[in-house]
């Protein structure tokens, strides 16, 4: 039983990382505890949202399967921050849980090159410092050339309800114990995080009536590039909005005492961004409400996901104070929420192409990296998936940088600087947020994703159009000007936009606020031939023009510290002038480029001058 | 090069020649005449492209130009920048690295201790405090964005609406006064004006006890600035000598001109001079109207000169009190004088900032709030993110450096976010 790639786990990392690899032609083995839960969505019945659906978007463009399955499952779309630039906006869509995994599920079995077997992986096995494959509770033996671990919150899973413990990777599953000690062996470093998750309600135990209710956009949009937008008409459903309240915070503050998260039976840290009720009531005691959406889980809408109150409380303090809420006042709980604590990788100890500095052919992707969030998790699965088929074509690898795509960002943040917490994307980690748009993943991406193999002929001609297009639009703009003659102020004047009194360039004029998509047929006829997402293109890049402009010097600047490599066998303490403090955190982060150095904080200037001569001191020695 | 071809007019220069050239300001005024030499890469010490000014005497004229370049896009050097390039770019031998790696060091701890000497009390209070308000303003933007889904307080803008006002008032503040009265640390700058032999020179020379100008009968024999150093009491001052002015037919004496209004723009005080041994003409009227426009934002002192001679001056053509005197043997009046005015200067406490460094730190993250205001009225959140986070890594730059997760802890910090 032998395969190029072996992965292991088969949530949303596992499935784009198993997909990529077979897609680009080898043979792929995903093992799984539960074939029947390959593509579950374990927390909320969402994907996407800001920066989390840039990133699926950033999938989307290279030819990875997140976007396309959301489309054809999806129960409600919103693009959210819609009133704000175009930089920001994020496009989210709720899904029907049991259709996403089951079409997941079935694409997977589908794919060629593709084998499914549902075991448990339990030991990696090595030659030389390298992997050579996996050993499963069969006993099983697959040998491969690259493994990539997509374990989720599997290793060591534990999950807790009040003072009940139990051993599991999700409710109602093993929990991977033996893969936790075989990655220990190898000399990985494990670290321990904790996430959670909400009760699920029965449909029927709702009264709506005393809720908000909150509709799906009324054009929607689909998130692939590649799914056809003239005939997208979901069928939607609505989400509701309810309210805690004083009494319901009372009865949570009652029951801190029997709270896992705070009697010391959770030691792991959890995420910031996603915290539980009882710890939102902690920290903000001054707080006299938080709001919850009701989402359905599924188009029958038989469940709601009660979003905004992820607890672990014992069951009867969750349903008492989900009775504190007005329309959950008979609400009977059908599955019960949870904490879950779980073994996890410091990213630190990887490489940009998320292969572990330590053992040769061993990829990590997904939570296991410490990270939260489906789409987050897909990303990582892509690049691992991805990188592992090149490096064993030994081609170079593919690494995003940083002003080129929020994978970019994710990666680079996880591997340079590792996590603590549960990492989460947000589209304020991205510096160069502007030129890193939803709208614009597929000019950005889709090129790579056409040399790799991974997005059709098609799909790849109609971004180059795109691409063409808008460079023909804007050189337009910027080579024809406005002057403040009669029949150009009565053109303003009948589009209702701001006078001029001098000539201006017609990217000025495109840039200023008032200006919007219906006027650039009248500034000039050229545009009446272009179709309407060059046109959207046109617009966002001649409102954000200065601006991209001033990003690009930064670029210039990120590159070339990037293009210094730190080599691997350097000795930061034989470098004089480095203090203690500087040389004990490259040590410890290890940083490949001086870029890599320059983002860790507590490395100064000074230290980064002084690292750059001796690194050019040790490649002429080598010499 | 881009900034030199900018600020001489001139299309092209010849690489190691040194060529005469007239430096004008952003405003077309023209600030000296240097001499420039472009060094073109690889032949240059850092084995890059180098443009040297060499300007006339002082640092007045070096400041000028130095704002002028810095106008362009041009980046300060950092502590050993030089040194390092040059080795980079193998200028410099291996051999000599590791003392280039020392010199590094000892410049970047020489200017850690300078700049954390600036940065004692008040100045580093306040540059602490603003970083901390611009991350806090990133922050609740951030929220803003990144959260629009939660149920964030409804006044969120106009809490960043008014922290942005204070904060632009304050910069504003602390970069005039510190531009203003940067003289407490650099010393005083005391232009002296007045028409041509007038005794402008004369006064120089009593200040100074030493001969330094040529004082000629001839009209305009002054043609460069002089600027010299004295102490006055306690305090440092910088003497501007200035050419005399007056409508002048040739470009040169047009040049000094310039540079003596250029000198008292650069001034914290002004001595002007008239001559009361001649009649008040229209040389005196041209240069009492330009003192006129500086009425508010200097100190200037009107002194009636050459008074041990008979008089012939008007004064009902000078509005102002006049201090009556004869440069050549009773310039103490004019010290005493002096020293009142600069007690009193030193006497106010606003907070000063007292490098170059640190005022164009100050002054380019006040620049991008300027910009950024509007943007947040219009509800242009990210370009509005986008210039207070230029402004934050200006700030940092004079000292602490800024790392993106502080906006997150801010935010989680401040808020209750997420589901």
């Amino acid at each position: 039983m032998k395969y190029d790639v072996i992965v292991v786990g088969g949530g949303h990392a596992g499935i784009e990382a198993s997909l990529a690899s077979a897609r680009m032609g080898k043979k792929t083995l995903l093992i799984t505890m539960l074939a029947e839960q390959i593509g579950a969505t374990s927390c909320n019945p969402a994907i996407g949202g800001l920066a989390k659906g840039h990133l699926v978007k950033e999938i989307d463009a290279l030819g990875g399967q997140m976007g396309l399955t959301t489309d054809l499952v999806g129960i409600q779309f919103r693009v959210l921050n819609e009133s704000k630039g175009p930089a920001v906006r994020g496009s989210r869509a709720q899904i029907d849980m049991d259709r996403y995994r089951v079409h997941m599920r079935n694409l997977v079995l589908n794919t060629e090159n593709l084998d499914v077997a549902q075991e448990i992986a339990e030991k990696i096995t090595t030659k030389d410092d390298a992997i050579s494959g996996i050993i499963t509770h069969f006993k099983n033996h697959y040998h491969a050339k690259k493994i990539i671990l997509t374990t989720g919150t599997f290793l060591r899973g534990l999950i807790h309800v009040g003072e009940i413990k139990q051993d599991a990777g999700r409710v109602g599953e093993f929990a991977a114990h033996n893969l936790s000690a075989s990655l220990k062996e190898l000399g990985i470093e494990l670290g321990r995080l904790k996430t959670g998750t909400c009760p699920r309600v029965d449909a029927k135990s709702i009264d709506f009536s005393k809720m908000e209710i909150q509709h799906g956009d009324v054009q929607p949009a689909p998130f692939s590039f590649r799914t056809d937008k003239k005939h997208f008409t979901p069928h939607q459903l609505p989400c509701y909005i309810a309210y805690t309240n004083k009494q319901t915070h009372s009865i949570i503050e009652g029951n801190f005492h029997r709270a896992p998260l705070f009697t010391g039976q959770i030691e792991g840290i959890g995420p910031r961004y996603c915290p539980s009720i009882e710890d939102k009531i902690n920290r903000f005691r001054d707080k006299d409400r938080h709001h919850l959406f009701i989402e359905p889980q599924t188009a029958s809408a038989s469940e709601y996901y009660i979003n905004g109150l992820s607890t672990s409380l014992p069951p009867d303090a969750q349903l008492s104070m989900l009775h504190s809420i007005s329309g959950l006042e008979n609400a009977k709980i059908v599955r019960y929420g949870y904490a879950i604590e779980y073994d996890f990788v410091n990213p630190i100890q990887l490489t940009h192409t998320l292969e572990c500095k330590a053992i040769s052919g061993l990829y990590c992707a997904g939570q296991i990296n410490g990270t939260t969030g489906y789409e987050e998790a897909a990303a990582q699965g892509l690049m691992a998936g991805i990188n592992a088929v090149l490096a064993i074509n030994e081609i170079e690898p593919f690494i995003l940088r940083r002003d080129e795509a929020y994978i970019g960002v994710l990666i680079d943040d996880l591997v340079t600087k590792g996590t603590k917490e549960p990492y989460r994307m947000f589209t304020s980690r991205a510096e160069y947020r502007l030129l890193l748009r939803e709208d614009n993943a597929d000019l950005r991406l889709t090129p790579y994703g056409y040399k790799l193999g991974l997005i059709d002929e098609v799909t790849h001609e109609k971004a180059i159009q795109k691409q063409a297009g808008l460079k023909i639009g804007l050189n337009f703009l910027e080579e024809n000007f406005l002057t403040p003659s009669k029949e150009n102020v009565a053109l303003l004047e009948d589009m209702g936009l701001e006078k001029i009194t001098d000539k201006i360039s017609l990217q000025k004029i495109v840039a200023r606020k008032d200006f919007k998509l219906q006027h650039l047929d009248k500034l000039s006829p050229i545009f009446h031939d272009f179709a309407l997402e060059i046109k959207e293109q046109i617009l966002v890049e001649a409102k954000y023009k200065n601006y991209i402009e001033k990003q690009k010097d930064q670029i210039d600047h990120m590159k070339e510290l990037m293009s210094v490599k730190i080599p691997p066998m350097m000795d930061f303490t034989s470098i004089s002038g480095l203090s203690n403090e500087v040389v004990e955190k490259l040590q410890r982060f290890t940083p490949t480029t001086l870029f890599a150095a320059s983002q860790i904080s507590g490395i100064t200037p000074a230290a980064l001058d002084i690292l750059q001569i001796y690194i050019k001191i040790h490649c002429k020695k080598q010499k | 090069m881009h900034a030199a071809k900018k600020l001489t007019c001139k299309e092209n220069f010849i690489p190691r020649h040194a060529s005469l050239s007239l430096v004008y300001g952003h405003d077309g005024k023209l600030i000296d005449e240097c001499i420039v030499i472009y060094f073109q890469a690889p032949h240059s010490f850092s084995g890059e492209d180098i443009v040297e000014f060499q300007c006339h005497g002082g640092v007045v004229v070096a400041q000028l130009i130095l704002q002028e370049v810095l106008r362009h896009g041009v980046v300060l050097a950092q502590a050993g920048e030089f040194s390092k390039r040059a080795f980079l770019n193998g200028r410099i031998d291996l051999s000599e690295a590791e003392a280039i790696a020392k010199l590094i060091e000892t410049k970047s701890v020489d200017a850690a201790k300078i700049l954390s000497a600036q940065m004692k009390g008040a100045v580093k209070e306040f540059v602490v405090k603003v970083r901390d308000s611009l991350v806090e303003i990133l922050a609740f933007v951030e929220v803003n964005i990144d959260y629009a889904e939660e149920d964030l307080p409804a006044d969120l803008i106009l809490q960043i609406e008014q922290k942005l006002q204070s904060l632009r008032a304050e910069l504003l503040q602390t970069y005039e006064s510190s531009k203003q009265r940067s003289g407490l640390i650099n010393g005083f700058k005391i232009a002296i004006v007045g028409k041509p032999n007038v005794g402008k020179s004369s006064l120089l020379n009593a200040l100074l006890h030493y001969e330094r100008a040529i004082i000629s009968d001839i009209a305009g024999t002054t043609r460069d600035t002089i600027e010299e150093e004295i102490r006055i009491g306690t305090h440092l001052i910088k003497i501007i000598d200035t050419a005399g002015i007056r409508e002048a037919g040739d470009s040169i004496e047009k040049i000094g001109i310039e540079r003596s209004k250029l000198a008292i723009e650069e001034s914290d005080i002004v001595v002007s001079l008239f001559d009361s041994s001649r009649e008040f003409d229209h040389e005196d009227a041209s240069i009492y109207a330009m003192l006129q426009a500086y009425k508010d934002s200097k100190e200037i002192l009107y002194i009636l000169n050459k008074c041990d001679l008979p008089s012939r001056f008007e004064k009902l053509h000078v509005k102002e009190k006049m201090l009556e005197l004869s440069c050549k043997n009773q310039s103490n009046i004019l010290v005493k004088e002096l020293e009142k005015l600069l007690d009193k200067n030193a006497q106010d406490d606003t907070i000063l900032l007292t490098s170059t460094r640190q005022l164009e730190a100050v002054k380019k993250s006040y620049e991008n709030i300027e910009q950024s205001v509007e943007l947040l009225s219009e509800g242009e959140l990210e370009l509005f993110a986008f210039h207070i986070n230029e402004a934050i890594m200006s700030i940092a730059s004079i000292s602490t450096n800024f790392q993106r997760d502080e906006i997150l802890d801010k935010m989680f910090g401040s808020f209750c976010l997420g589901k």
